[in-house]
């Protein structure tokens, strides 16, 4: 079993898109000693190459993106309320009287959330639009405020982790568990040589994983990510995604990519004769870095690899151990086959 | 002062006491009040503790809740889904993707479900049912089934926080932070020669039915009582009429259903140690203890002061230490005054 000390430690750490940086050092600090070689990117991206036992014949890139969605501080009222927008796609819901942390020395915040006692009938059922929200860290003016909190700082919500019963329940699982994937693959010895990019932005728009696939070049890729599970009560089997627990995702198309059908073959293949647990995503839904990379330069040959996620884009999103397993193994095989493919 | 009451409202917000099931919170507040007064629980599992002249022929009655809302347990799936209840006017445009905590046998940590977005189109606004509120715990229904019990009740998750200013963060600061204020107060008379007796009721139940207070006050029948409560402090969104501020002080409750001359003396108290102060001027009915308080046996006056508060009855509720010690002192002047002039 992996030990997930260190997808804990990513986990509790802030990095809202285009905000990355305490991620990457974390990464950066994590695999400095395994050798290979590490570069950033003007983007932010952090790049990696391992050379493996034998020399790859095709260049894969293993993918994951090191942000994660939060807000940013668009305004500050005069009362020393914050205003926020999204960065990546929240929920309304998922944000209303949350806790959150402000700006890079996390100063605690709640959105805060007019009392339900004074809400006409019609308006106990609606929840407000997150630009209308207003978060609160204690402060009464705008000049008090901006003593601890600026106009765009990051707004996450606040950091936490824990892990039982098989089951991880953390923020941010989207998709540091792809990062702790690739720190873990990085940090074991390879069959053959590997590149990797920990990437930024991809919440507003797969940005990182567009610079980063053009740096690379690639001629395969996987991205591992964190996918949306719906097997919650409410959604019955005729519209679910994926299921927790039931293994690695493998896609055939979701809105930004139709997947490569021989890698994606191969991977079902490989998780056959390895005794890996996949499942199919079954909608065509989401979309994820692949969206950029399958179509960098002249194509490349991607493929997808998610952990089913359910909650994701909230304050807790839930995914079970085993199918960080899974998603490592059929990466790790699906990878060295490609690399010889 | 305020590490004092900051350490003291922690303690009594980390406790997971929804109505009903009061016990945990009411022995932390136990630990404060066993020193110096005599204490026990009454059938409803109010906690009732006297102390000041015993044999006093007049008695003051301090009241606080010391329920909170949450959720309660009615069915547990195959798949480790529970399904809950209100327990409480719990705002439920808050609950969705926040953490919770199952109070079975054991504490088992959850998250209440939300239906992924490519499958809510169109209903993004709206809040989740009360006849939909699904917990996830991660666990499978046959080893969840050992630890929960229908029944059961459901908190959030959200721990104490500080914030700036000496403010705080917490579930439950409805109404720790008038238990908090109470148990000051008696902290601040223990050595007092009092010439009347004092009541403390944590009472049960206010967030159901008032329940605790109610039979309290029948019992005890004190000669007058002051309930402490939580009211709406100025937020975004919330008109100013209705509302007192943070940090503003204690807010005096002044309505017909509360006693004029308790008002005046809780002013004048206020006045004689500079604490500031705001009015909460209400046309009717309460919506406290103090509602059912008065209109026991043959009616007990009976005066209310609120601790500002924003975000009532959500996890993250926000409260001022300040005005939670200024209330606790307060009260510990009024009490001193009328031991002098009335007994």
């Amino acid at each position: 079993m992996l030990n997930t000390a260190f997808l804990k430690k990513l986990c509790m750490t802030y990095g809202i898109s285009g905000d990355e940086r305490k991620v990457r050092e974390l990464i950066e600090k994590r695999i400095k000693d395994c050798g290979a070689e590490i570069s950033v990117d003007a983007m932010g991206n952090l790049l990696v190459f391992k050379r493996g036992k034998k020399r790859a014949k095709n260049k894969v890139l293993l993918s994951a993106h090191m942000d994660e969605v939060g807000f940013i501080v668009s305004g500050i009222n005069s009362d020393g309320t914050l205003r926020i927008e999204s960065v990546g796609g929240i929920d309304r819901k998922a944000a209303y009287g949350k806790r959150v942390a402000v700006g890079s020395s996390a100063v605690s915040g709640v959105v805060s959330v007019k009392p339900i006692h004074l809400l006409k009938s019609d308006e106990k059922d609606t929840v407000i639009q997150i630009d209308k929200m207003a978060v609160d860290i204690g402060t009464d003016s705008r000049e008090e405020t901006l003593r601890y909190a600026s106009y765009g700082d990051s707004v996450c919500f606040a950091a936490n982790y824990s892990e039982e019963n098989g089951v991880i329940m953390a923020k941010a699982l989207d998709d540091r568990a792809g990062c702790f994937i690739l720190t873990e693959i990085l940090r074991g010895e390879l069959e053959y040589d590997l590149y990797f990019s920990f990437v930024v932005q991809e919440e507003v728009g797969l940005r990182g994983a567009k610079a980063a696939a053009y740096t690379i070049d690639p001629k395969f890729a996987i991205v591992v990510e964190a996918t949306t599970a719906s097997d919650v009560p409410g959604c019955d089997d005729t519209n679910n995604v994926c299921s927790v627990g039931e293994g690695a995702v493998l896609s055939f198309m979701d809105r930004a990519t139709i997947y490569d059908r021989e890698c994606l073959a191969l991977a079902l293949k490989t998780a056959e004769e390895k005794n890996i647990p996949v499942q199919l995503k079954r909608a065509v839904a989401g979309g994820n870095d692949a969206g950029a990379i399958h179509s960098s330069r002249g194509g490349v040959r991607t493929m997808a690899v998610s952990l089913p996620c359910r909650y994701i884009h909230s304050q807790t999103g839930l995914v079970s151990k085993s199918d960080i397993e899974s998603a490592y193994n059929i990466v790790l095989e699906s990878a060295m086959k490609l690399a010889v493919m | 002062m305020i590490t004092y009451m900051k350490n003291l409202l922690f303690n009594l917000c980390s406790a997971n006491s929804v109505s009903g099931e009061e016990h945990s919170a009411c022995e932390i507040a136990k630990k404060t009040l066993e020193p110096f007064a005599s204490i026990e629980y009454d059938a409803s599992g109010s906690l009732i503790a006297e102390f000041g002249k015993k044999d006093a022929k007049y008695s003051i009655m301090l009241d606080a809740h010391i329920d909170q809302i949450g959720l309660i347990v009615t069915h547990i799936d195959d798949n480790g889904f529970v399904k809950a209840a209100p327990c409480g006017g719990i705002d439920r445009r808050v609950l969705q993707g926040d953490r919770f905590y199952i109070l079975g046998s054991k504490e088992i940590k959850c998250i209440c479900c939300s239906t992924p977005p490519h499958l809510s189109a169109g209903n993004e606004e709206k809040a989740v049912g009360a006849d939909n509120l699904w917990f996830d715990t991660g666990i499978s229904g046959d080893k969840l089934k050992k630890s929960v019990s229908l029944g059961d009740r459901i908190v959030f998750a959200a721990e104490p926080q500080e914030l700036k200013n000496n403010r705080m963060t917490s579930k439950a600061v409805d109404n720790r932070a008038g238990v908090a204020a109470v148990l000051y107060c008696a902290d601040l008379l223990k050595n007092a020669e009092l010439n009347c007796k004092v009541i403390v009721s944590l009472s049960v139940r206010e967030e159901i039915n008032m329940l605790g207070a109610k039979t309290a006050a029948f019992v005890r029948y004190p000669n007058e009582a002051i309930v402490v409560d939580v009211s709406f402090a100025k937020q975004s969104g919330v008109p100013a009429e209705k509302s007192g501020e943070l940090d503003g002080g204690p807010m005096i409750g002044i309505s017909p259903v509360l006693d004029k001359e308790i008002a005046n003396k809780l002013i004048d108290a206020a006045n004689v140690k500079k604490l500031k102060l705001q009015r909460e001027v209400m046309g009717g009915a309460t919506g406290t203890n103090s509602d059912v308080i008065s209109a026991t046996r043959g009616g007990i006056r009976t005066g209310l002061v609120s601790i500002p508060m924003r975000s009532m009855h959500t996890g993250v509720e926000v409260v001022s230490l300040n005005d939670v010690a200024a209330v606790g002192e307060l009260l510990a002047e009024y009490i001193t005054e009328r031991s002098i002039t009335l007994c």
